[in-house]
């Protein structure tokens, strides 16, 4: 059951803004600029939180809509604004992500654009595709979901032919829950049984540091082309619940077929994506995997005498606190006490929390008290502060934290690490009781 | 509101407004240019300036992403009380924009006193209530009605302009509805309004010894470690050093107006600075026992500085920096740089006065080519490398920025950890900056990688 608390405001919100997920989307696509159509705050803000977290440069770009007579409406920001990306920048495509702002004086922005095609023919060669993203509806993964299904809508079309292809390949429509660590894992993984694999989006690549130079628009990332030849993969798999929505444009428009992995975090969860992937290609596991799995298991019983008894709570957009939650309540055997959570999207039927919140970090706070350690953003830095309890660092924003980015929490490797480091915090936390 | 909008912009206590014809100064504070665009909103600047009061509440009226986004982020520190941690906001959703959001704020700041009991609320209007015409002065009027606590509306919508105009609009809800609504139990010798310092990794902790030393009593500082209490008693101060050149002119000058408060502008960065600010504080002061005490405390202050130093000006001396920075330390960190014997190739105008500019031209001895207007990554990595630069100074915005260009950085804006002011800040400044040009990884990441490296 989820539970709203009567509250009439958020006060510490975990919820980001769905033009933040729009955003975030758009840096795992090469040389794709996005801009956002609305007040220069809004930009800054969401390059400030994406700069700290990623600890990249993050290229985003303003439409920097200003004073009464344009909030009243015409188009020069946003047609003066596509035009100086274009100019300065000559992306691939623009990820146009409109605002609270822009979505309340009610924006026709399809009807802007069309406009700005008549009246600037000589821009025609860069696509714009817009997503729309008020900041009073939805959650940051809701935007990052939206901005990937839109850019499919536009690129992916049923005319596309198919090329003729040695190996299979697969499509990754990966969650905003997902690390470079775990996109790493995963590339290696599909390698190992033949597939060829498209990452849609990819920020592992254009947000993980391998960029060892200046750039102007995201480098790396998935393609414009890439993106095009999704419709002739051979299948499709989804990570976290959100991103179906961007399969089923796939499936409905190319026929490719899906299968969704809620979660490929813990060892139950890899078990299912590694016996699909075998009975998929019909091949066996490589030796790797296999080492990996001992060494999960062995990680779960080493740690499995501090997991019984504990207790802890966790906030975070709906893909990541379902599989963290569900690994460490399951798997691990430590008891949930709160999940709050920011959109009704989750599959929480299936996570055994005793409160389910949508709410904010604190109604962590408040409903955390029997916890021994909390997961959530570095947001909650300050409440765990004052509650005195661990904080294990899961979500957006990592900040005043190096290499988050780069761990692995999911398959059969990121099943071993959690164990470890949930199983450190639960030994210290032992240790501490026992008066050292 | 428009109109208050419009005085804003038009401020006097602004040099740069005092020359404009009566037709520019309508073109408000700069225009920013769609698509290349880099700086923050109205909202962004109004918050910047009132979140430091830690013991009053800042309620964000508006949909998630002004606060989201935004909250836990400044490196402001304080003594005061610990609310500038907390983000709070009637994160409006589509219903509430629809019937009008004014009973979800009015139910907050009920929730919000009741849970905190914080000294008084703020509550910032945002683009998106301000269009829809949520009326917040009269809620916060019936609010403090109600509450018996001081509920203050700051107008801060991010369209109506940049962070600095943000500024204006804080400053003037402080003078408003803050400054000059209690009355002192006492009053010290020497009171002064510390105007524009936000006591960023707790630079004001760097200084406030000083000030204890000569007796000076930094009666309202704002905002820095400020309490809510001590706005309000802004006009019993005797003078008003204003720290941060452009932004929070507009206070000083109406404390000035109505309560003949004089007020100059003052620095803390470096050594010079450091004691020509607190000369003028003497000189205002008219005191001459306070002069012979600056005298004493800022030569003993600068032989021990020096002393603390000679480590490491010899690794600086002549070594040149590219300093990008807004307003005050424009100018200032110039002359920080200075003496520790460091070479400024270039420095920013942007966010800077025309005197603040006067100041930089000065420093460079009246050679334009050391002005920078706004740049972005790619153009000062550029001149990085054209004036074969050995240092970066500027924001967090540009870390990853330089980064990438491989250069030794030092980090000068709001969410660092390290404080560069008074005397201490300098010896602080010039341990960081030996740091990053001494740093083995800048030599190890120019090195081939294998496959790079031809054979034969």
């Amino acid at each position: 059951m989820v539970k709203i608390i009567d509250k009439p405001m958020a006060i510490n919100p975990l919820k980001k803004s769905s033009l933040m997920g729009a955003v975030t989307a758009f840096l795992g696509m090469h040389r794709v600029m996005p801009l956002v159509h609305g007040a220069q705050g809004c930009m800054a803000f969401t390059k400030n939180f994406l700069t700290q977290h990623y600890r990249e440069v993050t290229p985003m770009q303003s439409t920097a809509v200003f004073d009464i007579a344009t909030i009243i409406g015409d188009d020069s920001n946003l047609h003066e604004g596509i035009k100086n990306v274009i100019d300065k920048q000559k992306p691939d495509f623009i990820g146009l992500v409109t605002t609270g702002m822009t979505e309340v004086r009610g924006d026709d922005i399809k009807g802007s654009l069309i406009r700005f095609r008549e009246k600037y023919p000589e821009y025609a060669s860069t696509p714009v595709v817009p997503v729309s993203c008020p900041d009073f509806k939805g959650d940051a993964e809701t935007g990052y979901a939206a901005a990937c299904a839109a850019t499919l809508s536009q690129f992916i079309t049923p005319e596309v032919r198919r090329d003729y292809k040695t190996r299979k390949m697969v499509n990754i429509l990966a969650g905003m829950h997902l690390t470079a660590g775990d996109i790493d894992w995963l590339r290696r993984v599909f390698e190992a049984f033949g597939l060829d694999v498209i990452v849609f989006p990819d920020l592992s690549s254009s947000m993980g540091g391998q960029v060892n130079h200046f750039y102007g628009l995201p480098e790396e990332g998935t393609s414009a082309d890439m993106i095009k030849n999704m419709a002739h993969a051979d299948f499709s798999i989804v990570i976290g619940g959100s991103m179906e929505a961007s399969a089923d444009i796939l499936l409905e428009r190319c026929t490719v077929p899906y299968k969704k992995f809620d979660t490929l975090t813990g060892l139950e969860a890899s078990d299912e994506f590694i016996s699909w992937l075998m009975d998929y290609t019909g091949k066996q596991a490589p030796n790797w995997l296999r080492i990996q799995r001992q060494r999960a298991v062995d990680a779960l019983l080493d740690g499995h005498f501090s997991f019984g008894g504990k207790t802890f709570s966790i906030a975070g957009e709906p893909d990541l606190i379902y599989g963290l939650g569900r690994f460490f309540t399951k798997e691990l055997g430590i008891r949930l006490e709160t999940a709050v959570t920011t959109a009704r999207s989750g599959k929480f039927e299936n996570l055994p929390a005793e409160n389910i919140i949508m709410g904010d970090l604190d109604d962590l706070e408040e409903f955390s008290k029997d916890s021994d350690f909390i997961v959530a953003s570095s947001n909650a830095i300050p409440m765990c502060h004052r509650v005195h309890k661990p904080l294990y660092k899961a979500g957006y924003p990592i900040k005043d934290y190096l290499g988050h980015f780069h761990r692995t929490f999911i398959g059969y490797y990121g099943a071993m690490q959690l164990a470890f480091d949930i199983g450190n915090i639960c030994m210290t936390l032992d240790i501490e009781k026992s008066g050292h | 509101m428009r109109l208050a909008i419009q005085q804003l912009t038009e401020e006097p206590g602004c040099d740069h407004n005092q020359k404009k014809t009566a037709e520019q100064k309508k073109e408000a504070c700069k225009k920013p240019t769609p698509g290349a665009t880099a700086g923050g909103c109205a909202f962004d600047g109004a918050q910047i300036v009132l979140l430091p009061v830690a013991d009053v509440a800042h309620i964000i009226h508006g949909p998630i992403t002004c606060c989201g986004q935004s909250y836990n982020n400044r490196g402001t520190r304080t003594t005061a009380g610990n609310l500038h941690q907390y983000g709070m906001t009637t994160d409006m959703s589509e219903l509430d924009i629809v019937f009008g959001g004014e009973k979800k704020l009015k139910a907050s700041v009920r929730h919000v006193a009741a849970k905190f009991k914080p000294k008084a609320i703020f509550i910032y209007s945002t683009c998106v209530t301000a269009m829809t015409g949520e009326d917040i002065h009269t809620v916060a009027k019936e609010m403090t009605e109600e509450l018996g606590m001081q509920v203050i509306p700051v107008d801060s919508p991010g369209f109506s302009g940049s962070k600095n105009l943000g500024n204006k609009f804080a400053g003037n809800a402080l003078f408003e509805h803050v400054i000059g609504t209690k009355e002192p139990e006492s009053i010290p010798m020497f009171p002064i309004n510390l105007i524009g310092e936000y006591n960023i990794a707790g630079e004001l902790y760097q200084v406030q010894p000083l000030f204890d030393e000569l007796g000076i009593t930094l009666f309202s500082k704002m905002t820095g470690n400020a309490a809510y209490e001590e706005l309000c008693h802004a006009h019993r101060s005797k003078l008003s050093v204003v720290i941060c050149s452009r932004a929070l002119i507009s206070i000083a000058r109406q404390l000035d107006e109505k309560y003949g408060i004089p007020y100059f502008e003052g620095s803390f960065y470096g050594m010079g600075e450091t004691k020509r600010t607190l000369m003028s504080i003497a000189e205002q002061m008219g005191s001459d026992l306070l002069k012979r005490k600056v005298e004493e405390l800022t030569a003993r202050k600068e032989k021990e500085t020096y002393e603390r130093l000679a480590p490491y000006l010899p690794k600086m001396k002549g070594k040149k920096v590219l300093v990008y920075t807004g307003g005050v330390k424009s100018w200032s960190v110039l002359k920080q740089l200075e003496e520790m014997g460091m070479e400024v190739i270039k420095s920013s105008t942007r966010k800077s006065t025309e005197e603040d500019i006067a100041r930089i031209l000065n420093y460079f001895e009246g050679n334009e080519d050391g002005l920078m207007p706004k740049g972005d990554g790619k153009t000062l990595l550029k001149y990085m490398k054209e004036y074969d630069a050995d240092l970066f100074l500027a924001g967090g915005r540009n870390m990853y920025n330089a980064m990438k260009g491989q250069v030794p950085f030092v980090d000068v804006n709001q969410e660092r950890h390290f404080a560069f002011a008074g005397y201490e800040g300098s010896v602080v400044l010039a341990q960081k900056i030996c740091a990053t040009l001494e740093s083995p990884v800048f030599q190890l990441v120019k090195k081939p990688a294998p496959w790079e490296v031809s054979f034969g």
